[in-house]
């Protein structure tokens, strides 16, 4: 081979290696375009499309098995599952939002929502199609968490309310009742006395994102109503503020709750707090949705039991529960494969077998089929559905859009981290968190 | 004209062989850094349109930011510690393994491993486990009658536990120091224990000096991968204990995905490289004071 040949042949080469790489990201379409009739049709019946979710090895493990058993019913339609921990989640998909490329059906959690259909059209509007069946979901849940501008945007998957999960062993073991809702004076009392006698034993173990919802409830029960005012003023009042912050104060001081330090490295974590596993904390303040994940972590079955969550006793304006949907799924409008995808959403939401695959894991189901279809096989664990028939008395207000900006829970946590690190009183505390908030709000009410 | 045509190949040539690298660094290097100066005067919330605000970004970062001054204090912070310390226990374990033991290449290969696996997700879990308040090395300390310590639970300490995940990564740049070490001639050894210098001696007056120009390249290249340490910090800590961690990548990261002020998180990057670029020219600048080349430096 001559010099000149062998350079024609490097430029040839190196020149395909670059079409090669252009041309990669036009792939799919070009194979599309140039099928035979005969491939079309092959590929009307072999479908797939993506499933993006988030949770612990208990949602994953139903997720899948509950894919696998879909693949079993339709062999032909492929769902590629895409899933991870609740840390990043949000990003991750926000990610993908924008840049065009989410899966076809994907979970976002009720505060994600506003945000994101302001943003932007990323949704199917699930009124305009006939394959998903919907009726099946209370009106009023649609109306509150799912339809935006007349449009049914997303469905949600199970219903949560929050709670104060129990270790019943370790409940005994130290005199903690678990046969009713305690109140945050109770609490105080038997943690400190707990740990006083136990040093390594906390009443909870709860993470900066346990501790703002501990107080987001207590303020909300002074308010009566909202945390942030709709016209993004804030609801409550520095009297209000102080009386929660000299709880949480002695909650750390007393060792109610473990060192916040320790406690928040495990926060959004796939990876369990051993405390909890080992029995040197007593409760831990969640969703019943968790209940499967927490409960499966003691040793052998059965140890975990579920009460209300703990109430304030001065100035009591309402309950202290939370109810909302667990997680909302929504479809792509971007999707190449609606109707498969559909069809594979309302078998997940409306079947008898679906239900007692996913268990307990994003709570109550929502329909009224899978509900029964879910106690009658045993799967929803009772403490589970009893939280829920005890939430529905004492349930707070929804929470509106101001209240769950996340910038301004950002603040709220780094101003009481303050107190729970012992490096502000309560007094002083309140004056800085009226500062941060104020200025928080006054950015986000012009944006 | 076959001459002519040749003639046009041969100017082209090399254009040919570096266009897949080209693709790449216009495509996803040059354009992404264009791009974020142009967002960074922007409101641009990713989703959505992005909306020209002038300097808004900027003033904003500098005037009523509350954490942009505590991030930017924990960066330096850990770069002050991080980079110093992961340089000495380079060369130290680089002149270790520059030692004529049997089985060295082993050793050699062993050392090296934290490099590979250390700015992965799982080693950060792991290092959260080793210092967490039972971990394992408070369980070692409490043996010994010490402790227990907030290695991460602390907000004096949780940066230092922090750095050090950055110093066990130190094998890239004990590879190139090892290199370095090897390039010194051992006829200046051999002079100076025959005048009797000791070893200490032969340190400071021999190694150090010759292997200065590897600092000096060890010390960027490590100081700007130390501003940009993100994992560790995300993982590890999220940021906390009281924001003591709270490395300004974490911030940025928390204003483009968390906020969806991705304009915003553009500005603040642009000031990162702006810092970066004052540490790496008064890192240049003082070099001729204290970087030794045996050609005089004349080559470049």
């Amino acid at each position: 081979m001559g010099k000149n040949s062998k350079k024609i042949w490097s430029i040839g080469l190196v020149m395909a290696l670059s079409i090669g790489m252009l041309s990669g990201c036009g792939q799919t379409e070009e194979q599309t375009s140039g099928k035979t009739d005969e491939t079309q049709e092959e590929d009307t019946k072999n479908v797939s499309f993506r499933y993006e979710w988030w949770g612990g090895s208990a949602t994953h493990e139903a997720y899948t098995n509950l894919q696998a058993k879909y693949k079993e019913l339709k062999p032909e339609v492929t769902i590629e599952p895409e899933y991870s921990a609740f840390d990043g989640y949000q990003e991750k998909v926000v990610t993908q939002l924008s840049g065009g490329t989410v899966a076809d059906l994907f979970h976002i959690d009720v505060p994600w929502m506003d945000e994101w259909v302001e943003r932007g059209d990323y949704f199917t509007d699930l009124y305009e199609q006939d394959i998903l069946d919907y009726s099946g979901i209370d009106d009023e849940l649609l109306e509150q968490y799912c339809v935006y501008d007349g449009k049914l945007l997303a469905v949600p998957m199970g219903v949560q309310a929050s709670g104060m999960l129990l270790n019943t062993v370790a409940a005994e073991k130290y005199g903690v009742p678990t046969d009713h809702q305690l109140t945050w004076d109770e609490i105080l009392e038997l943690g400190e006395k707990i740990h006083s006698e136990n040093p390594d034993v906390y009443f909870f173990t709860a993470d900066r994102g346990n501790v703002l919802n501990a107080i987001v409830a207590m303020l909300k029960q002074r308010t009566g109503g909202q945390l942030i005012n709709d016209d993004y003023t804030i609801a409550f009042s520095k009297d209000d503020l102080l009386y929660v912050y000299n709880i949480i104060q002695k909650a750390y001081e007393v060792g109610v709750f473990e060192p916040l330090g320790e406690a928040d490295l495990y926060y959004g974590s796939s990876t369990p707090n051993p405390k909890w596993i080992n029995g040197q904390s007593i409760a831990q303040l969640c969703w019943n949705s968790e209940f499967t994940k927490s409960d499966d972590l003691l040793e052998g079955a059965d140890k975990a039991t579920m009460v209300l969550w703990p109430t304030i006793t001065e100035n009591v304006n309402q309950g202290a529960t939370r109810i909302r949907p667990t997680y909302l799924v929504a479809l792509s409008s971007q999707s190449q494969a609606k109707d498969a995808a559909l069809e594979y959403l309302n078998w997940q939401l409306n079947d008898e077998e679906a239900s007692v695959i996913l268990g307990s894991c994003r709570a109550v189901p929502t329909t009224k089929t899978q509900q029964d279809a879910a106690v009658e096989a045993g799967v929803l664990r009772q403490p589970v559905i009893d939280l829920m028939d005890e939430a529905y008395p004492d349930a707070q207000e929804k929470d509106n859009v101001p209240s769950q900006n996340s910038e301004l829970t950002d603040a709220l946590t780094d101003e009481y981290s303050k107190v729970a690190y012992g490096m502000a009183t309560p007094k002083e505390a309140v004056e800085s968190t009226f500062a941060a908030l104020e200025e928080v709000l006054e950015r986000i009410s012009v944006e | 004209m076959k001459i002519k045509w040749k003639k046009r190949l041969g100017k082209y040539q090399g254009l040919f062989y570096i266009a897949p690298w080209l693709v790449g660094f216009l495509g996803l290097q040059l354009y992404p850094f264009l791009a974020s100066l142009y967002y960074s005067f922007t409101d641009y919330a990713m989703m959505g349109t992005p909306k020209w605000v002038g300097l808004e970004n900027f003033i904003t970062i500098f005037t009523k930011d509350r954490d942009f001054k505590n991030s930017l204090e924990v960066t330096l912070i850990y770069v002050l510690i991080a980079v110093p310390l992961k340089l000495i226990f380079a060369l130290f374990i680089a002149m270790l393994l520059n030692l004529k033991v049997k089985g060295i290449g082993i050793f050699r290969t062993v050392y090296y491993l934290p490099s590979i696996l250390g700015g992965s997700v799982a080693i950060a879990v792991l290092w959260r486990f080793l210092f967490s308040g039972e971990g394992t090395v408070n369980t070692i300390l409490s043996k010994l009658g010490i402790g227990p310590v907030g290695w991460l639970s602390n907000p004096k300490v949780a940066l230092f536990t922090l750095s050090l995940l950055a110093v066990w990564q130190f094998g890239s740049s004990m590879v190139i120091f090892l290199a370095a070490l090897k390039n010194v001639p051992a006829e200046l050894y051999e002079s100076a224990r025959v005048d009797g210098a000791s070893p200490v001696r032969c340190f400071w007056s021999i190694t150090i000096p010759l292997i200065t120009p590897t600092i000096l390249f060890n010390m960027v290249m490590q100081l700007v991968t130390a501003f940009q340490e993100f994992t560790g910090a995300f993982v590890i800590t999220s940021g906390g204990p009281m924001k003591s961690t709270y490395l300004y990548i974490l911030k940025v990261y928390d204003e483009a995905f968390k906020y969806y002020k991705m304009g915003y998180a553009c500005a603040l990057s642009w000031i990162l490289f702006g810092v970066v670029m004052i540490f790496t020219l008064i890192i240049f600048r003082t070099s001729s004071k204290w970087v030794f080349y045996s050609d005089g430096g004349d080559t470049v």
